[in-house]
């Protein structure tokens, strides 16, 4: 161990200039929150950014008096203190007008919160399980499951002393094998549960993330409002292999869509048909891993 | 704490009385509500837990309770001490009081000295003892440093060191 | 030592009955003095900072780029967890000990502890705590690693560590209760006469309002543990969903006890900043009733703010609502603090000594890490924070240039008290400036992290934020090296220097009893000179 660790440390110097330069083309010195394609994400954004903008405010009056004091009253400047140790006007507009100003974050924010809870109205169902370590999709109303696991490539590079440089990899840690496919500007409901231990599935441009619990089914919603890869991770600490269960989200067209979902369900019967037991065998296969979950 | 009286004695005219007491600011009764009142709100926890099915939590708050209330008995029971120094003009009498066996010694004046040893090791606290003819008493134990150093300085006063007269210092 | 007494009265008992305190290595284990006990715990500490520390870096190293290049994921999982039960319940807390058995009784007029020798049980049973749970790192499966938060169903797939981590937990909470209960029970007792309530130093206040809090919520964090322990071992199913336990009631009651420990944390640090920027500014404390109403505001509030930190479990809605309007309530009587301390310092005549450096840092960083409170109090927001760099940053500002930094500032202003020796004043500052600007090298760029989508807890990442992590990384080694000057800085002020007199700060005047006492507090004889006041 000291001798790999050894090795690696020096691997580690002698990539770190190198690294510092080879500025990748991924979203690098990200700052803030992504807006994301739903309606609550931009909603979120948008509280985020308000309140973000309160506690600046706050901040640059509290900092600026803070400031003040320290430059102003030195001792080093001839300050000589004053004796008075309270001023109840002082005290009690400081602690009201933070109230009023929680109340003014407090509405918008509860509106928000009552949207993020309402799922009524949803017209696609989709039931999500958190296994050690990977997802399993379940379409409720189509009868098509399946699992998604982080993509061969990225599992390849992730082992220890891999020898793969990571950002050679596509999407590294952020791609699965089966990708949950969904039609744009559709309310989608996800059920989020868990069958070992705690996960939480997140897809941050959705703005959303939920709990998998083990015994419990929460929910979510979502509508993306534009088609594209959308690429999130699990958010619970889940053992060892927690940061390498990704989730990643396809938002197509419907008539897209509606061909992938009947592709899904041919290979499913295709599969069924010669023997039921070896539908589970497909495991790696790229483009439709079928199980056979609620068999008929 | 505290050199709660000082005082010359009545019946002696010359003689002193310093009675000295440790700090103890709970009365029982304050004590108590305030052991009473961390129990409210610990059971009060634990209670709502244990009807949730969580009733493990209940044996340790009691545990945790009895603890306390032992903590607080023993520290009253300690603030029940008292030293009393009784200066006359021929004996200096340290009475204790308020332990399981109280005690009493008697040091001819003549012969007391009032010593203020440096603590034995750095950071303890210092000793304030009064002996004579390899006999010591400590008194003080509970006082703060400055509370005995103070004391110190008015036993002497008032015990003298045993080359001086004490007529001189009885005034 | 005392011959029998022959002067008709009673026998004259051994009244000198100890000889002082052992010596060498059993006067440690056998103390039961206030100032010993101080010393060690504060001792104690520092080392477990170094170890919690140490443990931070192998993180930071994994983290310094993306891949995987030092350790398996599964020991990552263990250096995140041991770090933070280390660093919360062996470096903070204890320390936070350390400072109330010395001051405490010299701030209320008390000679000692109401209880030494509990004070001495309290101590060791910490140092077994943390001995075992070092152990359990190196038991087959590993050591415990489901996050220092214990969750199950996770916790229980933990390997022949668990036990033993749990027992250590067990007895980092006895010690816990005994030197609460110690410490409450010398505030409620051995106060000096006339040192009524209302006009204790706020360190001390902090501290009977941490020792409440303790008290009401260990038995609720024993009872958590235990039943972990019973799921695993007995076949119960408090926690485990297919027994018809849940796993949700655990996180309930983790955090009913977790959100006042984070307080726990944090109070004694609102004390120590609260004597030492009014030293200072030479300047009485502006407030100071409506900064131990407010320390009282935020314990009761702690109570009922618990599922914050589990916004995304699946509360109903009116839940969510509650703990959020709960959550922000709290900045309330936190900014009345915060503002408090910017008005002790308005008029003032300022001067900027180590202590009172670390206790401005602390003053705008902990304000940062409020901020970012107040954010995630806000439940729709807190769905994409939650559980991501941006609480990583969030915490650590409230508990490193936080509590940590109050620690240090306490000891900078009190070392002399300690020690009778002036510390390096030069060094002192050095250190200050690389800490406070380490430290935001650190933990700063986890804010952009978070934002970005970077969950906590994982081994290696995606490309995308790899630059912010080597930032944060070279911040840690930045931050972990500078902390070796705190300790050399600290050796060399016990080993000598030049001599602190009584009231080392000059504005320390009427700031508590203890600048009453010499310092260091008395060592050579006083024969010759009584002090009479």
């Amino acid at each position: 161990m000291p001798m790999k660790m050894k090795r690696a440390l020096g691997a580690i110097s002698a990539t770190a200039l190198a690294a510092l330069w080879s500025v990748p083309a991924a979203a690098a010195w990200t700052l803030n929150l992504r807006q994301g394609v739903t309606e609550l994400s931009h909603d979120i954004y948008n509280l985020h950014m308000l309140i973000f903008w309160i506690c600046v405010a706050i901040a640059v009056t509290v900092f600026s008096v803070m400031i003040y004091s320290i430059a102003t009253f030195r001792k080093s400047k001839g300050a000589v203190s004053a004796s008075f140790s309270h001023n109840t006007t002082a005290e009690v507009v400081w602690t009201l007008i933070p109230v009023m100003i929680l109340v003014a974050m407090a509405i918008p924010a509860a509106r928000t919160l009552v949207k993020i809870e309402d799922t009524s109205g949803s017209e696609l169902t989709i039931k999500v399980t958190g296994y050690q370590w990977k997802w399993q999709y379940d379409y409720v109303d189509e009868g098509v499951s399946y699992f998604s696991t982080l993509a061969q490539a990225s599992n390849e590079a992730r082992q220890l002393d891999s020898g793969v440089d990571v950002y050679r990899v596509e999407n590294y840690l952020l791609d699965v094998d089966n990708p949950l496919v969904v039609p744009v500007n559709t309310k989608v409901r996800v059920l989020v549960t868990a069958a070992d231990v705690l996960h939480a599935w997140w897809v941050p441009d959705f703005g959303m993330k939920k709990d998998a619990i083990p015994g419990y089914i929460n929910e979510l919603w979502f509508k993306a409002e534009k088609v594209g890869t959308y690429r999130g991770q699990c958010a619970e600490l889940c053992g060892r292999d927690h940061g390498f269960m990704p989730v990643v989200v396809r938002v197509v067209e419907q008539a897209e869509y509606d061909s992938w979902l009947a592709g899904q369900k041919a290979a499913r019967q295709a599969a069924a048909a010669p023997a039921a037991q070896t539908a589970a065998a497909t495991t790696n296969n790229e483009t439709t891993t079928v199980l056979v979950a609620n068999a008929e | 704490m505290v050199v709660s009286t000082f005082e010359p004695h009545p019946a002696t005219e010359s003689g002193h009385r310093i009675e000295l007491a440790p700090n103890c600011s709970l009365t029982p009764r304050s004590a108590r509500r305030f052991v009473g009142g961390l129990a409210l709100v610990t059971f009060g926890t634990a209670g709502y837990f244990a009807l949730q099915g969580l009733w493990p939590i209940l044996p340790f708050a009691g545990l945790e309770i009895g603890l306390l209330w032992w903590a607080v008995r023993a520290s009253m029971r300690v603030g029940r001490q008292r030293e009393l120094i009784l200066i006359t003009d021929d004996s200096v009498v340290i009475e204790r009081q308020g332990l399981a066996q109280p005690d009493r010694t008697v040091f001819a004046r003549h012969w007391a000295t009032v010593k203020l040893r440096g603590p034995p090791a750095a950071q303890h606290p210092s000793r304030l003892v009064i002996e004579s003819h390899g006999r010591a008493c400590e008194v003080g134990r509970f006082l703060t440093e400055e509370e005995r150093i103070g004391l110190a300085g008015r036993l002497r006063q008032l015990v003298g060191k045993s080359s001086e007269s004490p007529a001189l210092q009885a005034r | 030592m005392s011959a029998s007494q022959t002067h008709g009265h009673a026998a004259a008992h051994d009244h000198h009955d100890d000889h002082g305190p052992a010596k060498g290595i059993l006067r440690w284990l056998t103390t039961t003095n206030h100032k010993d006990i101080g010393t060690m715990y504060l001792v104690f500490s520092l080392v477990m900072f170094f170890i919690g520390g140490a443990m931070a870096l192998v993180i930071r190293a994994e983290l310094f780029m993306p891949g995987m290049q030092l350790v398996d994921p599964g020991f990552f999982n263990t250096m995140t967890t041991v770090h933070a039960l280390i660093m919360v319940f062996g470096a903070v807390m204890p320390a936070t000990v350390g400072l109330a058995n010395w001051m405490i009784p010299l701030q209320i007029g008390a000679p000692d502890m109401a209880l030494p020798r509990m004070n001495n049980l309290s101590f060791w049973l910490l140092v077994a705590a943390f001995s075992l749970l070092i152990l359990s790192l190196f038991m087959p499966g590993g050591g415990p690693a489901a996050g220092w938060t214990l969750y199950p169903p996770l916790v229980l797939q933990t390997g022949d560590a668990f036990p033993l981590a749990i027992f250590a937990i067990h007895l980092a909470g006895a010690s816990s209760i005994m030197g609460a209960i110690n410490i409450i029970v010398t505030i409620m007792n051995l106060r000096a006469p006339g040192m009524s309530l209302m006009k204790m130093p706020l360190f001390t206040w902090t501290w009977l309002i941490t020792a409440y809090l303790l008290i009401a919520v260990m038995p609720v964090f024993a009872g958590a543990v235990t039943m972990l322990l019973t799921d695993h071992f007995f076949h119960t199913t408090f926690f485990a969903a297919a027994g018809g336990g849940d796993p949700v009631l655990y996180q309930h009651i983790f955090w009913f006890f977790g959100h006042p420990e984070v307080y726990i944390m944090i109070l004694p640090a609102f004390g120590l900043v609260s004597e030492i920027i009014p030293t200072f500014s030479r300047k009485k404390l502006f407030g100071y009733d409506a900064m131990v109403y407010a320390t009282a505001s935020i314990a009761f509030l702690s109570f009922i703010v618990w599922a914050h930190h589990m916004f995304t479990v699946g509360m109903p809605l009116a839940g969510e609502m509650f703990f959020m309007l709960s959550t922000m309530l709290i900045a309330v009587p936190t900014g009345v603090k915060v503002f408090n301390w910017t008005a002790t310092m308005w008029r003032g005549s300022l001067t900027f000594e180590p202590p009172m450096l670390f206790a401005l840092a602390f003053l705008f960083l902990f304000t940062i890490g409020g901020f970012s409170g107040l954010m995630m109090a806000i439940a729709p927001v807190d769905f994409q924070y939650h559980d991501t760099y941006f609480i990583v940053a969030h915490f650590h500002y409230v508990l490193v240039p936080g509590a940590v930094f109050a620690i240090m500032a306490g000891v900078y202003y009190w070392m002399p008290k300690w020690t009778g020796h002036m510390y390096d004043v030069k060094l002192a500052n050095i250190h200050f400036w690389l800490s406070a600007i380490s430290v935001n090298v650190l933990f700063f760029p986890q804010h952009f992290l978070g934002l970005a989508g970077m969950p906590r807890r994982i081994p290696d990442y995606s490309t995308q934020f790899a630059d912010w992590n080597m930032v944060s990384s070279v911040g840690a080694f930045g931050f972990g090296l500078s902390q070796l000057l705190f300790v050399y800085i600290i050796i060399k002020c016990a080993r000598g220097g030049a001599r602190a007199s009584d009231n080392v700060w000059e504005g320390a005047y009427n700031h508590g009893l203890e600048w009453t006492v010499p310092s260091p507090a008395p060592y050579h004889t006083f024969e010759d000179a009584p002090v009479v006041k």
